[in-house]
């Protein structure tokens, strides 16, 4: 991987920092992405798994 | 005289609240908001150490703390404040940033600690030796030019070192002399050119 050197970069003050802070904007992207569980691929692949599965439990007796 | 970071330090009495907050965190994360708020900065600066751009160095801080929150459940307390945990994270985030080109790898130094390899080189401070400096930086491997930066440019401890490249303390140690004879010899073979 190609670096690049940065010379006596200005520092950036705390304040600036500070105010760059997003807790309600993390909680709510947390919210909303938990409740499209159904868009996993997880999910669809637990999903046809068991319906494969009971297909043929079902077809056998 | 080597500074010490605050936040590392912690006196029991800090770990055992720190351990209250991530177990009612774990519960309901709106309680993550304290650790939030004594992290954001150190893990911001630990990041955009690394990068160029301060917009994606605040978007890679903000993934950082919702991948967090999100995989607090599998957390273990070991005894260590959650920095160590959440550095691990962001080296990850970091990673993913370049290689999906949305960030570029950055070496930031200062004059500072410029002048502190030349003293450890016993060479003169000058532009050409910056120069070679920067040339050598730049062809150390990912994981020596880590131990670099957190020893020589962030001042941190070997056992903060360790926690975060999970390794012990000593072991963090000898990594850390090995990465600092490689940029030396890295530096004296652009001597010879």
């Amino acid at each position: 991987m190609k670096r690049k050197v940065v010379y006596n970069r200005w520092k950036i003050p705390s304040e600036e920092i500070h105010q760059q802070q997003n807790f309600d904007t993390i909680l709510k992207d947390l919210k909303d992405k938990s409740t499209i569980y159904w868009k996993a691929i997880g999910f669809w692949g637990t999903v046809g798994t068991s319906s494969v599965a009971l297909f043929f439990f079902i077809s056998l007796f | 005289m080597r500074s010490v970071n605050p936040i590392y330090h912690h006196s029991s009495q800090m770990l055992d609240q720190e351990r209250d907050w991530i177990t009612l965190a774990k519960e309901n994360p709106k309680h993550f908001a304290p650790l939030y708020k004594k992290y954001h900065e150190q893990i911001f600066r630990y990041v955009y150490q690394r990068m160029e751009d301060k917009q994606s160095a605040y978007d890679v801080t903000s993934q950082v703390f919702f991948k967090a929150i999100k995989n607090l459940k599998s957390y273990e307390y070991r005894g260590v404040p959650l920095a160590s945990w959440l550095y691990r994270i962001a080296k990850s985030e970091m990673n993913q940033a370049f290689r999906d080109n949305k960030a570029k790898r950055t070496i930031n130094i200062d004059n500072m600690q410029v002048a502190t390899f030349m003293e450890v080189f016993e060479e003169e401070t000058n532009s050409i030796n910056k120069k070679r400096l920067f040339k050598a930086l730049g062809e150390l491997n990912a994981l020596d030019l880590q131990l670099i930066e957190l020893r020589y440019f962030e001042d941190r401890a070997y056992r903060e070192i360790g926690e975060i490249i999970s390794v012990k303390e000593n072991n963090a140690k000898v990594k850390t002399f090995r990465a600092l004879e490689k940029l030396k010899k890295s530096f004296n073979k652009k001597l010879r050119l």
